[in-house]
């Protein structure tokens, strides 16, 4: 046994190394890039949708790059979590972030300060249209029926997907906009996400959901959910039989996208390092494969496209919101 | 130490208080319009809860002083609630230390640091504590990083 | 059936599946037996390997990982009072009160034993009653879940020992700790003062880490030395097995009784193995034959959960293959994988795909079987540590908290969650009041509001859907049993004692 006094000396170098790291390493140093392993923030928990494209993205990565690339989950708050921790780290191209189409949509909510601007894109990766589903054994099938359905019975059904005001609810207020109906016409049912909503529809608790369609695969594949029409600009490459809403004579679309980004502030060069290896990750047949057997929609949008889409995802989702009463 | 009966009536107390800070706060989030669902209606129950509890602890706390009092127990004989105070600042410290140093010199070090601390205060020998720290903090780096994959805190040298 | 048996047989008698076997049994014993590591996280970490798998590999690999992990989360928690995963938190109490009497053996046997049966009911359930369950399963809407959630809830009420009032303040801070962050029906941020790190509400890994294995590290004094009664750590597989059945045998109502809330738990598309464990933990406190001893080193306590948890693996299986539902966040990210292997789950899959259905009924065999030699290596190697001197293990024992907290959110923040809960949870035992309640409210809580809010705003706020809906008023009705149960008979054991 040591006596006190010995202790407390203990405690206190432990604490004047505590104090010394605070004041000479403010930050990491660094050298030529990239010389240590990069990081990718996820939003959202290990497994999802988000999770798995920048798991198989930070695989290709890693080969173009020569350094390991690690994913790490931040997930909470709706995205909000994550996308913070990857706006606020140090703008050295260490600290990648998968941005998410929260990204227009949580400071609208005021849930964070952080908008596009607080970000650098490198590109975005992928797209995925909001669908129309209903249940197989539902009298719907044809996206036709459904609207007549609504139409005759304004109220009498209900969709879910996610939250209220979350990008699903966005999708059902647009499409419902778009096709000349209200908002009350098919009134929303708060769900924790696509798995919750999806359940809650096979046992007959909702009617609709608007996730988009490549949640819902497992199970149309299934027999399970039938799609009856997707939010997209072109149909998708694993679903060729299901119509978009403009095929009908609606002009919506909306989706989730994804895409990378670093902090506003990153160096050029880094940026277009971090460019050309995305854009060949997106390019390998690998990517690919995992992206149409799962049912993602692949897009590739380098920077400089990437940034003038998130203008313009935010300005649509900022009227949306507005409208929708779910802005501050 | 105060025997139990008496710091059973500090905790309904104090219950009471938790209950009485988290009622008006809930009621002053937004419901559902025409609605009585919404964010505000668990977390006000739940403070209404918090509030009756209290009360009923600290009934049952005042009851059973009373009784000891009435001699009915012997109050040297009653179990005392124990609060080590110095173990919960030493863990606080230690633990607020690898917070402060671990992002910002890497996990080896923050690892290091926190468990030869602890080991030093918790009374063994300076060999000991640094042998048994650099071995732990090297291995556990070696098993979660390299063999896991799963990312700890990196200093400015890549660990 | 026979052929199909046969090509299955074939298909797993490989070499190289029995090694894939291995490996991620002792991949999932690590991502188990360490907090902050659990088998959703495995899964996820399994992902990018199952790329280079042939069909068979991967089912085998998933199976082999999970049922392993499950497991390997009691070990921590018999011997250092931290639960390695959320599912092994319900009875971590009873088995950490049984190594405190020097019977960690033993715990740790029945933990083996029990889980690895419990694999294999949940198996024998998957088998037999796949299609049924999983029509049953499909019937759940938001009125059940919140049923569902109410019943685990009733867990700590049906308290015979201590008293209500601080079992229900513990799981009341609990679900306070549950309300932080983001409503989902206004989406509006809750009790979060702003910062941005409690916008996803207190993680309960963290929050179970802190409570559970901080408070412990405060709890033990410099001068507690173990060797006061030397604990057997030496001991064969055969003995662990046999001992484990003694335990077993007296208790084989309780086991299939638990085993069958697993499979049924775990069929139920969003709960999982966690919640399957609360909710066993329950039942088992209303039918023991030894109800008081629960929460006080019980081993019944330990049969209802651990047989349980590992069970509701299964079952999770089961609207997955089924339906194309996920049972839990394990089979969720499975899903992805299947597809990816051409494996289309649905009602036909029984028929269309007879061989790999029932590669998967054999890997479950063979994980579970394989779980018992694993198992008994895995307890061996931890008991180990009880021969390390407390002032040497304890502060080891605070790095692996604080790494276990980090890696679920790769946060400090949550390491300051962990901190502040490991002294509440202190101070709160010191108190007398148990902590177990509060893990319980923050997992449970977020499914009781959810669905209450979902069924509400579905009804226009009537109520009446929750008690008029078949299965619900039968979940309603067991609820409500559960709590007058433990009424009935204290007032019969009075009356009882009163006679005699």
């Amino acid at each position: 046994m040591l006596s006190t006094g010995k202790r407390l000396r203990g405690l206190a170098i432990v604490s004047m190394i505590a104090l010394l790291s605070l004041v000479l390493f403010p930050a990491a140093a660094q050298a030529a890039y990239p010389d240590r392993p990069i990081t990718i923030i996820v939003p959202f928990g290990a497994g999802g949708g988000t999770d798995q494209v920048a798991r198989v993205l930070a695989s290709l990565m890693q080969d173009e790059l020569g350094v390991p690339v690690n994913v790490v989950n931040r997930a909470g708050g709706g995205g909000a979590v994550g996308h913070t921790a990857g706006a606020t780290a140090a703008p050295d191209g260490y600290t990648i972030t998968m941005i998410t189409a929260e990204l227009a949509m949580m400071h609208w909510m005021g849930l964070t300060n952080i908008d596009y601007t607080d970000f650098e894109p490198i590109g975005i990766v992928n797209m995925d249209p909001a669908s129309v589903m209903v249940a197989a054994n539902s009298p719907w099938q044809t996206l036709e029926d459904l609207m007549e359905d609504i139409k005759a019975n304004p109220g009498k059904y209900r969709a879910s997907g996610t939250g209220t005001g979350a990008i699903w609810d966005v999708a059902r207020v647009g499409w419902l906009n778009a096709a000349g109906l209200t908002d009350g016409h098919l009134p929303w049912i708060p769900s924790t996400g696509a798995a919750q909503a999806l359940q809650e529809m096979i046992a007959g608790g909702v009617h609709v959901v608007t996730n988009s369609i490549s949640e819902g695969a497992a199970m149309i594949h299934a027999g399970t959910v039938r799609p009856l029409a997707v939010m997209g600009d072109e149909r998708v490459v694993a679903f060729p039989d299901v119509p978009t809403l403009k095929e009908k004579g609606i002009d919506w679309s909306l989706g989730t996208w994804r895409g990378f980004a670093v902090p506003a502030g990153t160096p050029a060069d880094v940026v277009k390092t971090l460019e050309a290896a995305v854009a060949k990750a997106v390019a390998s047949d690998q990517y690919v494969t995992f992206m149409n057997d799962v049912g993602f929609g692949i897009l590739w949008l380098p920077s400089d496209e990437a940034r003038q889409f998130l203008a313009e995802q935010d300005e649509i989702m900022g009227t949306l919101m507005k409208q929708m009463g779910v802005a501050k | 130490m105060i025997p139990v009966s008496r710091a059973d009536v500090v905790l309904g107390l104090l219950a009471i208080l938790a209950g009485a800070a988290i009622l008006p706060m809930s009621l002053a989030l937004p419901s559902l319009p025409q609605s009585y669902a919404g964010p505000s209606l668990f977390p006000s129950l739940i403070g209404c809860l918090f509030i009756l509890a209290g009360v009923v602890i600290t009934i049952n706390g005042l009851r059973a002083w009373r009784a000891e009092k009435a001699g009915q127990g012997d109050e040297a004989s009653q179990p005392r609630p124990q609060f080590a105070w110095r173990r919960m600042i030493e863990v606080l410290i230690a633990v607020a230390v690898f917070i402060i140093v671990a992002p910002r010199l890497g996990f080896v070090v923050g690892g290091f640091v926190l468990v030869a601390g602890m080991l030093l205060i918790r009374g063994n020998r300076w060999t000991t504590s640094v042998a048994v720290a650099l071995i732990l903090t090297i291995i556990v780096r070696w098993i979660f990083v390299s063999l896991l994959k799963v990312p700890l805190p990196v200093g400015p040298w890549g660990w | 059936m026979w052929e199909n048996l046969v090509g299955a047989v074939a298909l797993l008698a490989q070499p190289q599946v029995i090694l894939i076997a291995l490996i991620s049994a002792v991949f999932g014993m690590f991502m188990g037996a360490v907090p902050g590591l659990t088998a959703t996280m495995g899964m996820a970490l399994l992902v990018p390997f199952t790329f280079f798998m042939d069909q068979v590999s991967v089912l085998v690999a998933v199976i082999s990982m999970s049922g392993m992990a499950i497991f390997a989360g009691d070990i921590p928690g018999t011997l250092v009072r931290i639960p390695g995963t959320p599912s092994s938190a319900a009875y971590v109490d009873d088995a950490f009160i049984l190594t405190q009497q020097g019977k960690a053996a033993r715990a740790l046997g029945l933990n083996v034993v029990g889980s690895a049966l419990g694999g294999l009911f949940g198996a024998l359930g998957l088998m037999l009653a796949a299609p049924a369950l999983a029509r049953f399963a499909s019937r759940f809407t938001s009125f059940e879940y919140f049923w569902l959630a109410v019943l685990g809830l009733s867990a700590t009420v049906a308290v015979s020992q201590g008293s209500v009032a601080k079992n229900g303040l513990s799981l009341l801070i609990g679900l306070f700790l549950a309300t932080i962050g983001i409503d989902i029906t206004l989406g509006i941020p809750r009790f979060t003062f702003g910062n941005v790190n409690l916008l996803s509400g207190i993680s309960f890994i963290p929050a179970m880490v802190g409570l559970f294995g901080v408070s412990e590290v405060i709890r033990v004094t410099m001068e507690e030395f173990q060797g006061k009664e030397a604990p057997q750590i030496r001991f064969g597989l055969v003995e662990m097995i046999r001992n484990a059945l003694d335990g077993l045998r007296a208790r084989v109502r309780l086991f299939i009784q638990s085993g069958l809330t697993g499979v049924l738990v775990g069929a139920l598309p969003g709960a999982g193995a966690d919640i399957a464990a609360w909710v066993s933990y329950g039942f088992g406190k209303n039918t023991a034959k030894e109800p008081e001893k629960f929460g006080k080193g019980s081993e019944e306590a330990i049969i209802s959960g651990t047989s349980a948890n590992n069970a509701a693996l299964a079952g999770t299986w089961i609207p997955a293959l089924v339906f194309g539902i996920p049972g839990d966040s394990i089979t969720a990210i499975l899903l992805g994988v299947l597809m990816m292997k051409g494996i289309r789950p649905g009602p036909g899959i029984f028929e269309n795909q007879g061989n790999l259905v029932y590669a998967i009924y054999l890997a479950f065999i063979l994980a579970n079987l394989l779980l018992i030699p694993l198992g008994w290596v895995a307890t061996r190697t931890g008991l180990l540590m009880l021969r390390v001197p407390k002032r040497i293990l304890m502060p080891c024992i605070l790095l692996f908290c604080i790494v276990g907290a980090y890696a679920i959110n790769n946060s400090m923040f949550d390491v300051g969650v962990m901190l502040v809960m490991g002294i509440l949870g202190y101070m709160l035992q010191q108190l007398q009041v148990p902590t177990a309640p509060i893990v319980l409210g923050l997992i449970l809580g977020p499914l009781m509001e959810q669905n209450f809010m979902m069924s509400v705003i579905k009804t226009q706020g009537s109520l009446a859907m929750f008690f008029t809906r078949p299965i619900s008023a039968v979940l309603a009705l067991l609820c409500l049993a559960a709590w007058l149960y433990p009424l009935y008979r204290k007032r019969r054991q009075a009356r009882a004692a009163a006679a005699a």
